[in-house]
């Protein structure tokens, strides 16, 4: 009975996934998120394999400081390097594709980590509140509205100014004010499935509550959790950009797309580059996970499948 | 009605009370703060003293108690910077905030609701295309890459407005463009979304068929349904418009709580910190209160059900 019915809801319903094939079927029909996932495949590889660039991110230069983007090797900058500074290079001859590169890496370390927390902390919160109900709900649900009614970067500013700056602190800050609307999906979505027939035969035939929970309710939440942890990551990223654009994210001198563009506040009335290019990097970070997000979510979404 | 305005209220101030709750405990378990103020070689002695002087030996019940007796009179305690009341230093500088937040909330509302109106009425055109993509874009662009993009399009390439300070009207126009071109593509893809859900009501269709001109269709019964939905966007996209403040605030050195809690962050300034996320909160509240009473100008059928 369980089994069938959680069969039948895996058809109709959001939740469970659905044959790989039909993921690439609904992909094909949909040329900006195949664009979009081809972008993001490519800047996970490049943050994959960011330290194997040739030329060294943190090797300042000063004799080869502010040199434009070029595509032929320069005797100055040649010298010391394998490849020539084809986004050019920041103020401390540093050069841009390498630290960008490295930025991204550090970005997408960052919002892992902080996704990672908020499910482990909104989503156990989001099933007890979904599915029991009543003091614990209502608790949950008053700090969620609460921690939703101001404005994200407002509230990891004040938690940074309590933890302090560091890489583990901003995932830590992030991902403790960013499980608020992993709980409140979650929840939504416990509320639907409490109430279907086949949790009922579970309790039925004596199942225990952690049992159901784990075992019958998580299972159909995969969906919402997924889209939401891809939208989430884009938000992060963003978050941790700014952060560090403030110079309360990740300190120097590690390169981060916010403290690049930071840097460059200084010194680009000499050079439009250094703005330019992290800039777009992290608009093409965003952009291709949020357009990945959006896709992931129409195809969850029974409503919208066509 | 009154009593729906009222329930209202009270929401808002117990969202406000766990807030500043959550920061309080936060930043009271993470650290101390005397540390940063005195030097390294200071005695235990009069780490002991310093720590006396900000009342920080009591215990954490205590201090929570005398913290909510002294919210009640919006006393948040002095500056740990400048010895100065925290309420004071934000109270001077919340006109610098309003000012900005508003002229960007209605430039972004101006030209926001006549082009997603444009592009829901022009739907499928080639023109729609460009503006959905181009809002897509947009909700992936960083508000401070903006703003640095715009300084050195209008104060260093095209010198004819000021990169940074406040006073003149001039000095605004950066910063609310700035913010506004944030919320565009909010304002814009909701106004759309809202725009062709009433495109395909019934009455739409009847009016049409009345023979009445499609101008008067749209400015005259469109608009002013969709315009429910569009109010309650904006009210949310208040949280981004102080959050970007945030940000535009200290790339254009404008005075306002936003730079104030970024500089207090960095600081640890405790007091400042969580003086500015109480207003930040509250200005939210006021204006969704605020908002709400406008529901029942616009919409006279709320009227009727409270």
């Amino acid at each position: 009975m369980a089994v069938g019915e959680g069969a039948a809801r895996t058809g109709a319903a959001s939740g469970s996934f659905r044959a790989p094939r039909g993921y690439a079927r609904a992909l094909c029909r949909h040329p900006a998120a195949l664009v979009a996932h081809a972008v993001l495949l490519l800047i996970v590889l490049v943050a994959l394999f960011a330290s194997a660039y040739p030329v060294d991110p943190l090797q300042q230069d000063l004799m080869s400081s502010l040199m434009p983007p070029s595509l032929r090797a320069d005797p100055i900058f040649g010298s010391a390097n394998a490849l020539p500074p084809f986004l050019g290079t920041d103020s401390l001859g540093r050069d841009l594709a390498s630290r960008i590169a490295l930025a991204i890496q550090i970005s997408f370390a960052v919002a892992t980590l902080a996704v990672g927390i908020a499910v482990v902390v909104g989503v156990p919160l989001g099933l007890l509140s979904g599915y029991f109900g009543g003091t614990i709900d209502s608790v949950v649900m008053r700090l969620v509205d609460a921690l939703l009614s101001l404005p994200f970067v407002v509230l990891a500013i004040a938690v940074v100014a309590a933890v302090g700056s560091g890489l583990v602190n901003v995932a830590l800050v992030l991902g403790l004010t960013g499980w608020v609307t992993f709980a409140k999906l979650v929840r939504a979505e416990v509320l639907q499935i409490r109430e279907s027939t086949y949790v009922e035969a579970a309790r039925a035939t004596g199942c225990s509550h952690a049992r159901i929970l784990v075992l019958h309710v998580l299972p159909q939440t995969v969906g919402i959790i997924l889209v939401n942890a891809t939208l989430t990551m884009g938000q992060m990223i963003m978050a941790e950009a700014t952060l560090s654009f403030l110079g309360l994210g990740i300190p120097l001198p590690t390169p981060t797309l916010g403290g690049i563009l930071s840097d460059a506040q200084q010194t680009f009335f000499a050079g439009w580059w250094i703005v330019v290019f992290p800039g777009i990097a992290l608009i093409l970070v965003v952009l291709s996970i949020n357009v990945v997000g959006d896709f992931l979510r129409d195809y969850f979404d029974p409503r919208v499948r066509m | 009605m009154g009593r729906f305005i009222g329930q209202r209220v009270v929401q808002g101030a117990v969202a406000i009370l766990v807030v500043i709750s959550v920061v309080f405990f936060v930043l009271n378990l993470s650290g101390d703060p005397i540390r940063m103020l005195l030097p390294p070689t200071a005695s235990a002695d009069e780490v002991a003293a310093m720590r006396a002087s900000y009342g920080l030996d009591r215990p954490l019940a205590v201090r929570y108690a005398i913290f909510l007796t002294q919210m009640t009179r919006f006393d948040f305690g002095a500056s740990i910077q400048t010895r100065r009341p925290a309420i004071e230093m934000v109270l001077e500088r919340l006109p610098a905030t309003v000012v900005l937040a508003f002229s960007a909330l209605i430039v972004a509302a101006l030209v926001g609701v006549p082009l997603g109106m444009f592009s829901a009425v022009k739907r499928g055109s080639p023109a729609d295309a460009t503006v959905v993509l181009v809002s897509m874009a947009g909700q992936a662009t960083p508000v401070f890459w903006i703003g640095l993009l715009l300084i050195f399009l209008f104060a260093v390439v095209i010198p004819i407005l000021p990169p940074s300070g406040y006073g003149t009207a001039a000095h605004l126009v950066l910063p609310t463009v700035t913010i506004a071109l944030f919320l565009l593509s909010g304002v814009t893809r909701v106004t759309r979304t809202a725009t062709l859900d009433i495109l395909s009501r019934p009455f739409v269709t009847v009016l049409k068929s009345k023979g009445i001109s499609e101008r008067l269709v749209l400015f005259k019964h469109v608009l002013r349904n969709a315009a429910i939905p569009v109010v309650t966007q904006l009210s949310l996209q208040m949280r981004f418009v102080i959050g970007g403040s945030v940000v535009v605030e200290s790339i254009f050195g404008w005075p306002g709580i936003g730079q104030l809690l970024a500089q207090a962050a960095y600081a640890r300034d405790y007091p400042v910190v969580i003086a500015c996320t109480f207003f930040v909160a509250l200005f939210i509240l006021v204006f969704n209160v605020a908002l709400d009473i406008a529901y029942t100008i616009i919409d006279p059928r709320i009227r009727a059900w409270r």
